[in-house]
């Protein structure tokens, strides 16, 4: 079993070499490709450790969902990368062409495997049995094959990488020195011709790197939130409350002004201040045909609550005054004593009663009205 | 109508009149939401309620008028009295909790089973009270106890009158059988005639002065500004 495998392989890394030298593969390309599927799985892997301290007990299907979710759109993105590397095995090996799709979608586990063997393969003209571990990678998944295409083409960037990420220090050298002299055997001139590519490819995947990291992050939060069902979940959208007061209909009287607004009344004892008494809305009403400003319109001031009970219902009085200071409008209004609503039977009580509204302007607009409704005579 | 009948009132008023029993934790605003139907104030300062506070409190309806005895029960352990006898002859509760503290929410059953021991099927409505504070705790998902139960569950902010009409509605229509029932706005009678002479001008404004130099009360967020 082994001695096939090994033998193929061998045919494929062969092949493979020989391929890079016409390549028409875009550097660039290839080098977000890698870095997309470093920045993926290095988040991944962070998002597994977390899990495993905070929520050792509880399935992380949703973490697994995602990884996969976030490869197949890195497939789908760089799909010119995937096809030239497909395109390349199938140069090599007829045999092997319909295997790597199927693998890539149901064999997860095996690609993580993979991944872990793709590291080791800059090692791979030293050792016989590091090869041997290779070739399961290459028979399994595409995305193992562009971390191994990219290394292959660009030394320098691989380097770079290694250099970043400051991951087996002892490692990066090895390789560097490896492929370098490979290159400089091979094609003298493709040194200075990599290096540009890796250069200009370095600087823009790191802002794609960002983009990348920024997704699978918000992602693993997700997970965690779901799985540990502690979400501080913004409140739901607060519904209007719908009106449950029916309004008075009364005929022959006819609305001039309307406010929305909040009364205080004078405390008896004056070191009290003023005395809330509720918000609602207020009403200056008069008789419909009267003419303005007359005894006969009777003017009255009436302000409810939400319930619809009255707050305040008062005349508007020939000689009313009124001191307005920011947004409140105080004034002497006279209600009968006990029910507000009963007139005649009871006395007659003045009162100071400051009235709140939105703003200044609309305490001028306040006055104004009253003034204008005001009795002549 | 017959459970007004019912209940041992020697000032009796011409209309419906049902006892309300209002119970809940300390400090979770049972006071205060009465005090803002009653008088209008918002009461600011915290002072528990010891033993029970009865205020009767109207409401117009298209049935005509109807008063809720709104019993207003302590909270605190330490003030809570002879709870039983609080409860008899209730006609109808309202269970209150606060959404900035999880405790007061976990105790509603304990509420409940207090009430059921007492007054067995009364229509019971469970409020949500200072939904409009930031530091929320009990999310709106979180309140389930009512579904098990068969009560009203209504979010209130006693501070910004925010559905506080809705459990007295409710309760109005349960009690009274008519599910279309609804709150109609006072009457506004004609008011009191003014005559105003030279010596209640000066009257009048002597006391504008006065109230122009009182200082202005403090501007708290009542939603004046929507």
């Amino acid at each position: 079993m082994d001695r096939p495998s090994f033998g193929v392989h061998r045919a494929e890394s062969s092949h493979q070499h020989m391929m890079a030298g016409p390549a028409t593969l875009d550097p660039q390309r290839a080098e977000a490709a890698n870095k997309h599927v470093r920045a993926l799985n290095s988040q991944f892997a962070s998002w597994v450790q977390s899990q495993l301290q905070n929520h050792p007990a509880e399935l992380w299907e949703d973490g697994m969902r995602d990884y996969i979710s976030h490869a197949s759109e890195i497939m789908e993105k760089f799909k010119d990368v995937v096809n030239w590397i497909r395109q390349n095995k199938t140069g090599s090996a007829v045999v092997l062409s319909p295997g790597p799709p199927n693998d890539e979608k149901t064999i997860s586990p095996a690609a993580v495997d993979s991944k872990f063997t793709v590291q080791s393969s800059p090692d791979n003209g030293q050792k016989g049995p590091v090869t041997a571990a290779s070739s399961p990678a290459f028979q399994n998944s595409s995305s193992p094959n562009l971390f191994s295409f990219a290394s292959h083409q660009k030394t320098p960037a691989f380097t770079g990488i290694f250099g970043d990420k400051k991951n087996m220090p002892g490692d990066s050298n090895k390789p560097s020195f490896q492929f370098g002299a490979n290159n400089g055997f091979s094609t003298p001139s493709m040194p200075s011709i990599f290096s540009a590519s890796g250069a200009q490819s370095f600087s823009m995947p790191s802002q794609t790197l960002f983009s990348v990291n920024q997704q699978p992050a918000i992602s693993g939060n997700k997970s965690a939130a779901e799985a540990s069902g502690d979400a501080d979940e913004d409140a739901e959208p607060e519904q209007p409350s719908s009106p449950s007061v029916k309004k008075a209909e009364e005929k022959g009287i006819v609305v001039v002004y309307e406010a929305k607004c909040k009364v205080y009344v004078k405390h008896d004892d004056p070191a009290n201040g003023w005395k809330d008494i509720g918000v609602g809305q207020l009403n200056i009403r008069c008789k419909e045909g009267a003419e303005k400003a007359s005894k006969e319109s009777t003017p009255t001031i009436v302000i409810r609550n939400d319930v619809g009970k009255i707050l305040l219902n008062a005349l508007i009085y020939k000689g009313i005054k009124m001191n307005v200071k920011k947004s409140t409008v105080a004034s002497i209004f006279h209600t009968s004593d006990g029910q507000p609503s009963e007139s005649g039977s009871a006395t007659v009580v003045a009162r100071t009663y400051l009235i709140r509204v939105k703003n200044d302007e609309a305490a001028a607009k306040l006055s104004a009205a009253i003034m204008e409704n005001a009795p002549l005579e | 109508m017959s459970r007004a009948q019912a209940l041992p009132d020697p000032a009796a008023v011409g209309y419906p009149s049902f006892k309300l029993i209002l119970v809940g934790d300390g400090g979770t605003g049972k006071t205060t939401f009465v005090k803002r139907h009653i008088t209008g104030e918002f009461e600011k300062r915290y002072e528990p309620t010891i033993g029970v506070e009865v205020r009767p409190l109207d409401f117009h309806t298209s049935r005509g008028k109807v008063r809720f005895c709104c019993w207003d029960t302590a909270g605190q352990e330490k003030f809570g009295g002879l709870r039983d006898g609080y409860y008899i002859h209730g006609h109808c509760a309202i269970i209150m909790f606060d959404v900035t503290s999880r405790l007061t929410y976990k105790n509603v059953p304990t509420w409940h089973k207090d009430i059921c021991r007492v007054c067995d099927n009364i229509p019971i409505v469970l409020c949500g009270n200072k939904v409009d504070m930031k530091n929320r705790q009990v999310k709106a998902k979180m309140v389930t106890f009512h579904r098990k139960k068969n009560l009203q569950y209504y979010e209130i902010s006693a501070k910004s009158n925010y559905n506080f009409e809705k459990p007295f509605l409710y309760l109005a229509r349960k009690l009274t059988g008519d599910m279309n029932l609804r709150f109609v706005e006072e009457l506004a009678l004609l008011p009191a005639d003014v005559t105003i002479d030279l010596i209640a001008q000066q009257k009048i404004e002597t006391e504008i002065a006065a109230a122009a130099a009182m200082p202005l009360p403090d501007e708290d967020e009542d939603g004046l500004m929507d």
